[in-house]
This record gives C-alpha cells, sequence and structure tokens, in this order.
C-alpha cells in the first residue's frame, strides 16, 4: 500500500533562467469543497516541458517566474473537499490537469478545451504536477482500473490527445488512414485509429528506429520520409493494398512543412486532415489541393469532454497498450536527468516518480 | 435605479392561491448580480402550477413563486472579489448596475458529462426557477428582483425593449427545436433555406417558431390550428412579410377507433400537403400542441426522410403510427428547453427581422400586484371584460 511518511512536500521547480532545483512546498488543501488532493505517483514528460526548459515560453506564453512543469500525472487520492462524492482517500487516479472556467461560451457549448480563461498545468503561470501533493477538481480525475498501473495512468493524458484528433478525423470502420509522425503521440494514434476500426494505418517518420517500433506497435505499413513530398506522396499510396488515389484521412502529427505538404497531396478526395500540433506557426500550404478533393484541415487541440474516459477504457480493455511507449524511469531526485535523457530523444517516453516514491509501486497494480 | 430592502413576490400556495408577499430584497453572491425584473411572460407550465398545483408528474411541495421568461436591469453587483479568488471568472464579473438582460433560469452542474458536452439542458441536476421538478424549489421570476448568476445574465441591446427580453426564452426554445430539426436525425436533412415547414399549433410557441423560420429562410411554412382569430394573428406577423400561410384544421370529436382516427389524420394531413402544393409533405414539421390527433398529423404530413419536432408537451403516451414514420426514415425528435441558444435568440432580435413580434404575441400586460388577472388571461378564464376583446396568446406581468 502506498503510504505517505508525512514530511513536507518537495517540489521540482524551473527559474526564469531556467535552472532546475528541489525547493520545499507547503502541502495543498482541496481549492474547493469539490477539489480533491492527490499525492503523484508517476509523470510522463512532454515535448512541451522540454521546450519550456530549453527556450522559456511556447508562442505567446512565456516563463515570467518560477514554474512547476510536468501535466502527465497518476496518483493516489488523499484528501477530499467536503463537497465530493465520486472519490475517496486511496483512489487510484489518472489526472486531467486543465481545469476551464466551465462558464463561457465554449465551456457551455461543450468545448471545453476552447476555454479562454483555462488553467492548464505547466503552462505558465499554472504549475504542473512534477511536486507531492496536487489539487484538482473532482472530476477531473479518473479512477483507474486496479488492472491499471500508475505508469499507464499517467500516459492517458497524451492519449487523451490521440483519442481527441483522431475523433476529428471521423474515422469509420475499414478507413485508410495516414499518421506522419512516429513519436509518442503519432504511435498513440495510429493506435486509436486501428481501435476505431481503420483497416489500414500507415506511419512515417525520417528515424529508421522509430520506424521499426511503429511497424512493431500499430501501423500496418511504415514510410520513411525523404522530405520530397512529391516523392512521398507516391510512395505512400503505394504502399496502400487496395489501389485508392488518397487516405479517408490524415493526422499530422510532425508540424513540419514538407510533411503537411506531402500528407495534404496523399488525402483523398472528400477526406479529412487533422493537425494534432504545429510546428512552425506560418507555413506553406497547397490550398489547392485542398480545395479541388474538398478536403477538411481540421486544427486539434489538447482534449475535451469524454476523451480521457475513453482513454482509461482503451487501456483497460487492452485496444490501445501504453505500457510499451515507456522506455525510461527516474526517481523524482533524477528528474534533472529525466529531462536530459528525454530532451536528446532516447527512447519513448520517460517517467518521473512522485518523491519518496518507490519504483516497485508503479508497476504494482495496487 | 437604487434597490430597495424590500420586494413584492407573487407566491403561489396551492392551486388557484396565488398571495402578493413581502421578502427582503435578496443580495448578490460574489458570482451572482440582482436583477429587476420588468417583464415576465407567461408559460403553460406556469398555468398547470396555477390551475392544478402541480404540471404532470411535479407536484408542488412549497409554496414558490411561477414565471421563467423574464428580463430585467441589473441593479446590484457584488463587490470586487480578491484577485487571488480563484473561484470568480470574467465571465462572472461582466456585468455591471444598468446592464438589461435577459435570463437564463435554468442552473446546470457543469461538471456532468452532459454538461461538459455542451446539452447541459439535459443536465440531471440542473435547477431550473418556477419548477416543483427539484426541491426545495427555486423562486421564479414573478417576483420584483432576483438574484442569479452573472453568466446565465444575457446582455440585451438597448434597441431592444424588456418585453422582447422576456420572449427570448420562448424564442431560445424554438431555436433549440429548429436546430434539432437539422442535426438530429440521420443528416441535417435539407438545408433550412428553400424547405417546407409545418407548424402544428398557433399558439404562441407555433407563432414564434413560424417566425424564427421564416427568418432562418424557410420558403414555405404553414401554421395549422383549429382557432381562426389566431390564424389571423399569424397572417400578420412580421407585418405580413413572414409570408406564413395558415390553414384551419375543423374542430372534430374524436372517432371510436384507433383506425378510424389514424385514416381522418391521414386524410387531413393530404389536405394540408395539397393546400401547400406538395406533392409528398412537408421536409420539417414542428408540433406544437402535444395533443396526439396533432402528433399524428405531423407524422403523415411529413415528407419522406423528412424531421417531425415534439414541442409541444402534452400526453406522455399516446397512440402514434410509428410505421408511417420508421419506414419512411421521419425522425422523430424529442427537445427539452435549450441550450446555447439564447446568444443567436438576441442576435436574431437585434438584428431587427422581428420587428413587431413582441406586439403581435404579448395580447395583455398586467402588474405583479394583479398577478391573478393574469393567470386567468393566460387560462382563459378570464372575468367579465378582464381580456378587453382579445384572445390570450402572451400574457406578461411588467413592471
Amino acid at each position: 500500500m502506498v503510504e505517505w511518511e508525512g514530511k513536507e512536500d518537495l517540489a521540482f521547480v524551473l527559474s526564469v533562467d531556467r535552472k532546475f532545483s528541489f525547493e520545499p512546498r507547503t502541502r495543498p488543501k482541496p481549492a474547493t469543497s469539490r477539489d480533491v488532493v492527490v499525492r503523484v505517483i508517476a509523470t510522463g514528460i512532454c515535448g512541451s516541458d522540454i521546450h519550456y526548459w530549453r527556450h522559456g515560453a511556447i508562442g505567446d506564453f512565456k516563463l515570467t517566474q518560477p514554474i512547476v512543469l510536468g501535466h502527465e500525472s497518476a496518483g493516489v487520492v488523499e484528501e477530499c473537499g467536503e463537497d465530493v462524492t465520486s472519490l475517496k482517500p486511496g483512489d487510484r487516479v489518472a489526472l486531467e490537469p486543465g481545469v476551464p472556467c466551465r462558464r463561457c461560451r465554449q465551456c457551455r457549448g461543450g468545448k471545453y478545451n476552447l476555454c479562454a480563461d483555462m488553467r492548464f498545468a505547466a503552462t505558465p503561470p499554472y504549475n504542473g504536477t512534477l511536486t507531492t501533493h496536487y489539487s484538482l477538481p473532482d472530476d477531473f480525475c479518473y479512477k483507474l482500473p486496479k488492472e491499471m498501473s500508475f505508469e499507464e495512468g499517467a500516459l492517458v493524458e497524451p492519449l487523451s490527445v490521440a483519442v481527441h484528433s483522431t475523433q476529428l478525423a471521423g474515422i469509420r470502420p475499414g478507413n485508410t488512414i495516414l499518421v506522419l509522425g512516429a513519436g509518442p503521440v503519432g504511435l498513440l494514434c495510429c493506435a486509436v485509429a486501428r481501435a476505431f476500426g481503420a483497416s489500414v494505418v500507415v506511419c512515417t517518420d525520417i528515424v529508421q528506429s522509430r520506424l521499426d517500433f511503429a511497424q512493431s506497435y500499430a501501423a500496418t505499413h511504415v514510410h520513411r520520409m525523404s522530405g520530397q513530398p512529391q516523392e512521398d506522396k507516391d510512395a505512400l499510396l503505394q504502399t496502400l493494398p487496395v489501389e485508392t488515389t488518397g487516405f479517408d484521412a490524415v493526422i499530422d502529427a510532425t508540424g513540419v512543412g514538407s510533411c503537411i505538404m506531402c500528407g495534404i497531396h496523399a488525402l483523398g478526395r472528400g477526406g479529412t486532415f487533422v493537425q494534432v500540433g504545429p510546428g512552425r506557426p506560418i507555413i506553406d500550404f497547397p490550398v489547392a489541393q485542398l480545395c479541388s478533393k474538398e478536403g477538411v484541415y481540421k486544427g486539434s487541440f489538447r482534449y475535451g469532454a469524454g476523451d480521457y474516459e475513453l482513454g482509461v477504457e482503451l487501456v483497460q480493455s487492452g485496444k490501445v497498450n501504453v505500457r510499451d511507449l515507456i522506455t525510461h524511469r527516474f526517481d523524482f531526485e533524477e528528474a534533472q536527468a529525466a529531462f536530459e535523457s528525454s530532451s536528446q530523444q532516447n527512447g519513448m517516453k520517460t517517467i518521473i516518480y512522485g518523491y519518496q516514491v518507490k519504483q516497485s509501486w508503479l508497476a504494482a497494480k495496487l | 435605479m437604487a434597490p430597495s430592502s424590500e420586494i413584492q413576490s407573487l407566491v403561489l400556495h396551492g392551486a388557484k392561491d396565488l398571495r402578493l408577499e413581502t421578502r427582503p430584497a435578496p443580495q448578490p453572491k460574489p458570482n451572482e448580480v440582482q436583477v429587476t425584473i420588468k417583464a415576465t411572460g407567461l408559460c403553460g407550465s406556469d398555468l398547470h402550477y396555477y390551475t392544478h398545483g402541480r404540471n404532470g408528474n411535479f407536484v408542488l411541495q412549497s409554496p414558490m413563486c411561477l414565471g421563467h421568461e423574464a428580463a430585467g436591469v441589473v441593479t446590484a453587483v457584488p463587490e470586487q472579489p480578491a484577485s487571488n479568488d480563484t473561484t470568480i471568472t470574467p465571465a462572472d464579473s461582466s456585468l455591471k448596475v444598468g446592464d438589461r438582460v435577459a435570463l437564463e433560469v435554468g442552473i446546470p452542474c457543469r461538471t456532468c458529462n452532459l454538461c461538459a458536452t455542451g446539452r447541459y439542458n439535459l443536465c440531471p441536476k440542473l435547477s431550473f426557477r418556477s419548477s416543483a421538478k427539484t426541491f426545495p424549489h427555486a423562486d421564479g421570476t414573478l417576483q420584483d428582483a432576483i438574484t442569479q448568476p452573472a453568466n446565465m445574465c444575457h446582455k440585451i441591446p438597448e434597441s431592444m425593449s424588456f418585453e422582447e427580453g422576456a420572449l427570448i426564452e420562448p424564442l431560445a426554445v424554438c431555436l433549440h427545436a429548429i436546430n434539432r430539426s437539422q442535426t438530429a436525425g440521420s443528416g441535417s436533412g435539407v438545408p433550412l433555406t428553400g424547405s417546407t415547414a409545418l407548424v402544428i399549433g398557433a399558439g404562441a410557441m407555433g407563432m414564434l417558431t413560424a417566425a424564427a423560420l421564416s427568418v432562418s429562410g424557410v420558403t414555405q411554412i404553414v401554421i395549422a390550428d383549429i382557432d381562426a382569430p389566431r390564424l389571423k394573428i399569424c397572417e400578420g406577423l412580421g407585418g405580413g412579410k413572414f409570408g406564413i400561410k395558415t390553414f384551419l384544421i375543423p374542430k372534430k370529436a374524436p372517432l371510436p377507433t384507433t383506425e378510424e382516427n389514424l385514416a381522418s389524420a391521414t386524410e387531413l394531413a393530404a389536405q394540408v400537403s395539397a393546400f401547400a402544393g406538395l406533392a409528398t409533405g412537408f421536409d420539417r414539421v414542428y408540433e406544437c400542441t402535444g395533443v396526439p390527433p396533432c402528433v399524428q398529423l405531423g407524422i403523415f404530413a411529413s415528407t419522406p426522410g423528412g424531421k417531425l419536432v415534439l414541442v409541444g408537451m402534452g400526453n406522455p403516451v399516446q397512440t402514434l403510427p410509428l410505421g408511417a414514420a420508421a419506414l419512411r426514415e421521419v425522425d422523430i425528435i424529442g427537445v427539452f428547453r435549450y441550450a446555447n441558444c439564447y446568444p443567436p435568440a438576441i442576435q436574431m432580435f437585434a438584428s431587427g427581422k422581428l420587428a413587431g413580434i413582441a406586439d403581435a404575441l404579448v395580447s395583455h400586460r398586467v402588474p405583479l400586484s394583479e398577478g391573478s388577472k393574469a393567470f386567468r388571461l393566460a387560462a382563459n378564464q378570464a372575468q367579465e371584460g378582464e381580456d378587453e376583446g382579445r384572445v390570450a396568446v402572451k400574457v406578461m406581468i411588467t413592471a
């Protein structure tokens, strides 16, 4: 059983001049009567965490005060606000780290991921989960089935990004899907697309080892990109077992201009292209292709209603395997080394354990 | 206008037992505003509570104010919250004293999946003013003033009157029905513009639906009712420019058997379609009575692949020709109040396209102190001369 030894909280803090340190923190209380306090057990590192460390900003979000990073987490509920009825201390949960206002037009209209007042963990100025205890609303905690480990629970966050984007692609059973990018998000999109009934999922990348992994993980076919959009498009269409003029849907998990160019060319008539995240903010775009094939180009941003639940269900039912994406594990005190390792693109997904968490707790199904 | 420390409230204690009472003026909590009510329209549900002390299965369990179709002016806002109070968001604090608002009086929980997907009208914990569905009952707007979460008060432009503001609520019901007639069921159906629609029932709801359909580009609109004076009002909507055609349904007693009644409904449907020059029926039908023979008419009058929206709430259990709907892929669509429809309703009024609708629909205006008279008028039980010779369409209590 996970036990808290009752010492002071410790947080892994990034300073404004981008230096890491460990600092004591007061254990938080539930922020409202519907909040819970969670002991953080496992946290995955995301590219955005690396980016804030390396560059101090992402777009308009700039580091102007010290921040705790990390937002892909799972843990154990330790304290519940007085109006919490759905959770109790001891519950193992995956954390959805973005709390919307619930009242603005976007929230009420069903798209809380677009809330202008969103408070998202590890996006300045809001602290993230690389700390000992974290407080959040009860409806943003998702109970883990006892067969799911804390590590898997932490990966429900990037999986939910994949669930959200892949749903936007409108996949129907038997569809052919192109996923550009074999990093964690691209791989998860491949897995979700298969779970949604796609018959063909072609995954691309420029790194051969990532492609090898994709082939064994969730892609039906892989292709190494040459960087020449036309050549790549022709090669990709040739991978399709039944001759067609294009893919039913394309999902881009690279943000790279030449990949997007190729993807639009490879898109089938009437197809949907989902941009999971941007690379450069402005790119050259083949608008004529999009128009003539009446394609739809959709932006995708984080995740919304129902995505976390579906993510947990996909892992629990075995339709998506997140365990095999975890290649590196570090104790809390080694968090700096974890960031350095992850930033060199070692392996696939790196997990940092919570403060004073024993490694044996993570893989265990408690 | 400075808020006074006491207000008058019109409280229902039982069937036909309305009492004007004095209460302390409510003070707004940190996320609320105080609104002085300028106009409240009466709705069929208010009438049920007044007449029977219940609305279907919802029975009055304690005294309750009625009224939920309201507009007013903000007369008090909370003091500035502390800057580290994370429970107050911009949506809570954007109103100021003097702002004129239409009130959306159903407060959802905001934490369930239905709320998160935008269908907050279906939230099981939704608390709706003037409804005995939940206990304790939330008092309605038939009071001098109420307090309300700021984000459920929608600003209306100066060009809109308070009476128009009070029509936003029923218009939101119509817009929700029109939305559902586009999105629910198999695909989106034909575009509204250029399509055909039948509205059954020329009460305030039917009239507003017909007007909203016209403004939305529906080309052919027929409204049907058994009451000729109400149909006459429909003809004049929009200064006659809405082009709403009217069909008088002959009043008939029900026939002895189901088969005969269905045959009668089939024939009536054929007559209405022929009247509109339509060979196979209407693209969309909005049933605004809840009366079984009208719902049956709605099914038969739908074209194959069409959509029938059940706006009217009548008998919860009815005998209906389901085969005639199912085998022609006519989608039967239920609606419950509205979600996210106040902003487009306000836009519709602000655009000027519904100019004159309040004058056409608001048949009687009564002060709060004469509340019982308002209910008698609305229930068609007016005493001698009370109706001033006008048929009651929408009765409003105005300040």
